[in-house]
């Protein structure tokens, strides 16, 4: 079944996006998004979009593959755990397909588990992403599929220029009390306002051995700094701090040492916010 | 088999934490839960040199990332001398890698900071009936009651198949997959405080509930699915009713 896809792609639920500013081969590109999460499914749509790809999107497995029957698709972003059928369902019922012959299909999944990958690969997906997935990655993978070329080994290892992170990093809110409102309940607002000033005093520090950490004389103390962070950042609900944090020991550990520069700059410039957030709440207590 | 519910607050607690506010944050926690004796370690070498001196430890509640000696070179070390010393790690490492890295090396139980003190209070819980259950009978061994033997079949059958899938992919799979382990969590607690977990057959209930509890961490997400879940919950309250059965 052959369809046309200049301009314009309607996707199943009637929505209908305009690509008219982009480049033909861009708005042809037949993006299909599957994910039972709406959440997730927006996140990937959006960064797609902001790119000026048109992809269209299922709710489930079985949608997917009603819709890949009637429109094959050049690439798929494809959630794992879903209700009914599966990711790797899927998969298998794409692997099987000699019409499907030609999708290239990404698995998008929210742990980060190398066996997990290895599974999907071996089922014939072409990369493994984990949730949430980069800005830069998502560019870079979707670029290279189109192309034909092999995905850059994944999102581990794209490379990072700080701003596009920053675009998925600030979608993230800076405070979220629940975790503090907790604490509170537990051990009583005293001991957490002590709790916190303590983090604040400690946190500023750590920010100082991150930022020095971007060059190699100091990395072995940021990489340290940048765990004790994260899990202090996780402690009192600075979530996007808490995001960043991770994403830099992600960066050192695979050694993409300009990551964690770009990374480790962002941070420092959510910092004050991310703190203050926290220090405001800290004074009602 | 130890004895359940076993007392908190009796428990010698070794506390292995590098840093001085994640420190004085779990002592509040294991305080709050009502622990006393605790002795504290500034890292994995000291936690080591604290055994070492015969200190008579119930339970270690360590910190991963620690430097020159970390949590898991601590629980090596505690496995291969102190085997009925409870081991907890309590870190930020989230990743599947890391829960399985530290069960291959026998950990009892592991919990991701930050946590709430409900969340410790099950996870020492669960990591005393852990470390009880490894000193007690191989899994292999049928229960010599034909009706729990059949639904102990149908629940491995279940985990055994679900082991193979993914774990939770999106926030709505996380919060079915913690609402579930904290059900299967409680009735397990709940039945080790009965007296019918002492019966000839409770050692084979409590693993199958540790083992649904297992699989469910270490993803095998498939335990989510209705039918899966339904089977597992409905068969684990039959087994613990067949206890009380050949208890009465």
């Amino acid at each position: 079944m052959n369809f046309n896809f200049s301009g314009t792609w309607t996707s199943l639920d009637g929505y209908t996006r305009m690509t008219t500013k982009t480049p033909d081969d861009i708005a042809n590109a037949r993006i299909l998004i599957v994910d039972d999460n709406s959440m997730s499914r927006k996140l990937i749509e959006f960064g797609l979009a902001r790119e000026g790809y048109a992809p269209i999107s299922a709710s489930s497995g079985e949608e997917a593959l009603e819709m890949l029957a009637r429109l094959p698709a050049d690439l798929m972003f494809l959630d794992l755990m879903m209700d009914g059928m599966s990711g790797m369902d899927v998969l298998a019922a794409v692997a099987a397909n000699p019409a499907l012959t030609n999708l290239s299909v990404v698995v998008v999944s929210g742990v980060e588990d190398t066996e997990l990958a290895d599974q999907c690969i071996a089922a014939g997906a072409v990369d493994f992403l984990s949730k949430p997935v980069r800005a830069d990655v998502l560019r870079d993978i979707t670029a290279d599929l189109l192309a034909g070329r092999p995905p850059a080994a994944g999102g581990a290892e794209a490379a990072d220029t700080g701003e596009d992170a920053g675009a998925a990093i600030s979608a993230l809110p800076l405070f979220e009390p629940a975790r503090v409102a907790q604490m509170c309940e537990d051990y009583g607002n005293d001991t957490v306002a002590e709790f916190i000033t303590r983090f604040e005093r400690k946190a500023a520090g750590l920010r100082g051995a991150i930022v020095d950490g971007a060059g190699p004389d100091s990395r072995a103390a940021a990489v340290i700094a940048v765990h004790t962070l994260k899990g202090g950042a996780r402690s009192f609900g600075l979530i996007r701090l808490a995001a960043l944090a991770r994403d830099i020991e992600r960066a050192f550990e695979a050694g993409e040492n300009a990551t964690a520069e770009a990374q480790a700059a962002a941070l420092d410039r959510h910092f004050d916010a991310s703190l203050e957030s926290l220090r405001n709440y800290a004074q009602d207590l | 088999m130890a004895n359940f519910p076993i007392d908190l607050t009796s428990l010698n607690v070794l506390l292995a934490e590098d840093d001085s506010l994640e420190m004085d944050m779990a002592r509040t926690a294991v305080g709050a839960l009502g622990m006393s004796r605790i002795t504290q370690a500034g890292g994995g070498a000291q936690a080591l040199a604290a055994l070492d001196t015969g200190f008579d430890c119930d339970l270690v509640i360590s910190d991963w990332n620690m430097p020159n000696f970390d949590g898991l070179d601590l629980l090596k070390a505690v496995r291969e001398r102190w085997f009925d010393v409870t081991f907890l790690m309590v870190t930020n490492n989230e990743t599947l890698d890391h829960i399985r890295a530290a069960r291959a090396c026998g950990v009892d139980g592991y919990l991701i900071k930050p946590y709430s003190l409900n969340q410790l209070r099950e996870a020492v819980q669960l990591a005393l009936i852990a470390r009880s259950i490894g000193l007690g009978a191989p899994p292999e061994e049928t229960p010599p009651d034909p009706e729990l033997a059949a639904v102990a079949a149908s629940i491995r059958r279940a985990l055994a198949a679900a082991a193979e899938s993914a774990g939770p992919t999106s926030a709505d799979d996380h919060d079915r997959a913690k609402t579930l382990g904290t059900n299967l969590s409680a009735q397990l607690i709940e039945f080790t405080g009965s007296s019918d977990s002492m019966g000839p057959l409770g050692a084979h209930v409590i693993r199958l509930h540790m083992d649904c509890v297992d699989t469910l961490r270490l993803g095998g997400n498939q335990l989510l699915a209705h039918e899966t879940q339904n089977l597992i919950v409905d068969g684990l309250k039959l087994a613990v009713g067949l206890c009380g059965k050949q208890g009465s």
